[in-house]
């Protein structure tokens, strides 16, 4: 049995010596200029002309890679999630208009336009963080809940691009692109600590820096730790309730050096999760079913403006996935081990030298180190699964915005992926943008998005030990998925704004686990088809006395082209509501969300339609440097029950939390 | 855990002796606070009110702006004889008393109200941003080839009723 101990990386030797070459990195980008020094007060005697003159060191400056999308991007500051009291990336994600989440107490996955079946991992949304690809390498997955990469406090902002990117994002990008844009030196302005205690002996204590030096070179850093009990859990099919099997923590590092155009960044994030629901047939109401999922990174990127057209960004990485599984059964104990390791890197260019045209182009290389994984008993130990594979994929794109009329923009991507296992894949995207007047804007968008095949699915399981259940399937080709969708964004007087689209979505080629007929194991092979037609209807608007209102409603009929019925887990209508209002004073702030999500098929059955009501109260300053908030998710304890893989658990249905309280204080000095 | 923390406070020493030995070097190019404000100095210097005033002259910025620290350096001085005041602003209506009025490019949820509120005052608003709410702000800054370089926004300008001296006209990036 594997022994639950918080990590603690902060001053390993690694650690430490991290400091040293950031130190290090800050002198040597030291050079003599007069100004250096200078404060604005001294900066104002001299002449405004040589001013202009001056070379600046920039504070902080990601390329925007969002204004790229000319789709209905979807944004989350950083004001709203403190708000509103979003305690994950997978909470912030749940208020965006056509999402919706769903738990099956391990990890937390992400339904867009209505698809989201139960089993599969968050493989078709490409999740980025500052520009790093977090799907890991072996089961593509985006990580959102509390397993997600990044503390939810060190988001600046997070955006969402509905729709297929691939045409410049590539692998992933199929349904959407989360975008998270972590904090800056200056939003974080010094150091802060962070308490937090909820129900179920919930309990959350962090410390978060930022702070910029003399020669303009920032430095932000971030450490978090979290330990919640859980609840008891009472499963009708097992006619018992699991005990203290719903324990929770995490321990997370970030740091973040820039300089200049240079950013160096580095995290790392360990949760260890039981699981009260007794996955993969194993024992009930037993403590040793765990999950543990460990993820690291270092990127170090650029961004510069060769001349006055000709941009240039660029970055490397290194990543790490690991997943360690504990599955106790009567006889032994299981394991599940991957290890998945991968660099590559990523350069893009964007001109404006033609006039009335911005061209866009980059590669993209990745190189799997390592997609280990293993599945064996411990006593006596015997293995099911133990394969090792490498694969690498390389990406080129090339997009031009092409001026037609002052009023008319023509947006025409393509991208080519090539994988060494499946082969290439050409993905292109077109986007008609029609400004007739400020504030409006019509956009006419076809495009085009694959996912390949990932290194579970082709590996995992064998194909020749009788005992292993499963077995990989090498030959997997990639899914696809054409798109047509037309947006209108319409600002009003007194700052109304609105968002309408209208959707069509194609998926084909499917990847799909079913039973071989011949040998009787689980494999992966391409077949479904999925049609999906839905509107989606955004409306926002802030009144000047501080009241701030955000609400979506979304239809879609996501459905199994061949039976013609709606998929499992796929609601027709979602509806949000999110309201923020200074209360009487200015003092206190409340943040109140509606969130309906409609009945959605399971399995065997259908579970019902649920709005949860989440409130929560902030105020800032409360004492000198002290920011309070309180939150109550699910105020008003609506039982729920999320579709259950079939697969993976003998339950049709898993309930989610009742109502929970969290105090969270934060203290700025 | 004892050991933990012992072990992040250690390490947090370390870190902030690096930090106090690389800021001993401290040198480079024009650091970007400074020089914005700077900036909004001259702008302010350079343009003319549609009524005169001898009271003091207002430079507001949104709350917990990391730009106010280098404008309150500023209060030291005058503009045309009018002393400075630097005031952090947190509720829409505020705007209404500015002078200038700088927008960051960080999303605030009063944004929208504001830029609603000094349509039609006689505001000098500056931005550094593209995104489209700032769009009818009067100066807009941004970096160019790690140059701080600006645009004027002239239909603004007139709705704003402000006049600018040529020798800031001059020094756009771009009059429009």
């Amino acid at each position: 049995m594997r022994n639950i101990k918080p990590n603690c990386l902060v001053g390993s030797r690694h650690g430490v010596s991290l400091v040293y070459l950031i130190s290090l990195l800050s002198a040597f980008a030291a050079d003599a200029n007069d100004y250096s020094n200078s404060t604005s007060n001294q900066l104002v005697d001299v002449p405004f002309e040589q001013l202009v003159t001056l070379e600046v060191s920039s504070a902080s400056r990601y390329p925007q890679q969002i204004s790229e999308a000319p789709s209905a991007a979807v944004v989350v500051t950083a004001e709203e999630i403190r708000t509103y009291g979003h305690r994950t990336l997978a909470d912030v994600l749940r208020s965006m208009p056509g999402l919706y989440i769903s738990s099956d107490h391990s990890w937390s996955y992400i339904g867009v336009r209505g698809f989201s079946r139960p089993g599969d991992y968050n493989s078709r949304v490409l999740l980025l963080v500052d520009g790093y690809r977090v799907n890991d390498n072996v089961y593509n997955q985006a990580y959102v809940g509390n397993e997600f990469l990044v503390d939810v406090d060190m988001i600046e902002r997070v955006e969402f691009i509905p729709g297929p990117g691939a045409s410049a994002y590539g692998d992933n990008a199929f349904f959407g692109v989360i975008n998270v844009i972590t904090k800056s030196a200056s939003s974080l302005n010094g150091s802060t600590v962070t308490a937090e205690a909820g129900s179920h002996d919930s309990y959350k204590a962090g410390y978060r820096y930022g702070g910029r030096l003399d020669n303009g070179a920032e430095l932000v850093m971030s450490a978090t730790g979290y330990h919640s009990e859980g609840r008891d859990w009472f499963f009708p099919e097992f006619g018992a309730t699991a005990h203290g099997v719903d324990t929770e923590q995490y321990g997370k590092l970030f740091a973040k050096f820039t300089y200049q155009g240079w950013a160096l960044e580095a995290g790392y994030m360990k949760r260890p999760k039981l699981n009260p629901a007794a996955p993969y047939g194993t024992l009930f109401d037993d403590k040793r079913m765990e999950t543990v999922d460990t993820q690291a990174f270092v990127n170090a990127s650029y961004y510069d403006a060769l001349s006055d057209k000709l941009d240039v960004s660029g970055n490397f990485y290194y990543g790490i996935y690991n997943y360690d599984g504990n599955y106790p059964y009567a006889t032994t104990l299981n394991v599940d081990e991957t290890r998945g390791q991968r660099a590559g890197g990523e350069l893009r260019l964007i001109s404006t030298a033609v006039s009335d045209h911005k061209v866009m182009g980059g590669i993209e290389y990745q190189q799997d180190l390592r997609q280990v994984q293993r599945n064996f008993d411990t006593s006596p130990l015997f293995f099911y699964t133990n394969v090792n594979t490498t694969q690498n994929k390389y990406g080129i794109f090339v997009q031009d915005e092409i001026t037609l009329r002052d009023d008319l923009l023509l947006n025409a991507g393509v991208r080519y992926d090539h994988y060494s296992m499946s082969g290439g894949t050409v993905n292109p995207r077109l986007a008609l943008i029609y400004h007739p007047f400020a504030g409006n804007s019509l956009k006419l968008i076809y495009g085009s998005a694959y996912r390949a095949p990932n290194a579970y699915e082709m590996f995992y399981g064998s194909a020749t030990e009788p005992a292993s259940s499963q077995k990989g399937n090498p030959a997997l080709q990639e899914e696809t998925m054409r798109t047509y969708e037309a947006v209108l964004e319409q600002t009003f007087k007194e700052g109304w704004h609105s968002t309408f689209s209208l959707y069509h979505y194609q998926v084909n080629n499917l990847i799909t686990q079913i039973t071989d007929p011949i040998d009787g194991k689980l494999v992966f092979v391409n077949q479904d088809k999925i049609n999906t037609t839905g509107v989606e209807l955004s409306v926002d608007k802030t009144w000047h006395n501080g009241l701030q209102m955000k609400g979506n409603v979304s239809y879609q009929e996501a459905k199994n082209a061949l039976t013609d019925r709606l998929l499992v887990n796929s609601p027709r209508v979602l509806g949000k509501l999110a309201l923020s209002a200074p209360l009487p004073g200015h003092a206190w702030r409340t943040g109140l969300e509606l969130q309906y999500t409609g009945p959605r098929r399971t399995n065997l059955d259908e579970v019902d339609d649920y709005t949860l009501v989440n409130l929560t109260l902030t105020r800032n300053n409360w004492l000198r440097g002290l920011d309070v908030s309180f939150s109550a998710y699910n105020l008003f304890d609506k039982k729920y029950a999320d579709p259950a893989d079939p697969g993976n658990f003998i339950q049709d249905v898993l309930p989610q939390d009742g109502r929970t309280l969290r105090l969270k204080l934060d203290y700025h000095f | 855990m004892r050991a933990c923390l012992y072990r992040v406070a250690k390490s947090l020493g370390i870190l902030s002796l690096c930090l106090l030995a690389s800021e001993a070097y401290g040198a480079g190019t024009v650091p970007e606070y400074e020089l914005k404000a700077a900036y909004l100095y001259n702008f302010a210097l350079l343009t003319t009110w549609p009524t005169e005033s001898a009271a003091p002259m207002i430079f507001c910025v949104l709350e917990h702006d990391p730009l106010s620290t280098q404008l309150a350096l500023l209060q030291a001085r005058k503009i045309h004889n009018r002393s400075i005041i630097v005031k952090e602003i947190v509720m829409p209506e505020e705007a209404r008393a500015c002078d200038v009025l700088y927008l960051d490019a960080v999303q605030h949820e009063v944004l929208l109200a504001i830029v609603d509120i000094v349509r039609n005052a006689s505001i000098l608003t500056v931005t550094d941003s593209l995104d489209s709410a700032r769009t009818e702000l009067v100066i807009n800054m941004r970096l160019e080839a790690s140059r701080l370089v600006f645009d004027v926004n002239m239909a603004s300008a007139r709705r704003a009723k402000l006049t600018f001296s040529s020798k800031l006209l001059n020094l756009a990036k771009s009059i429009n």
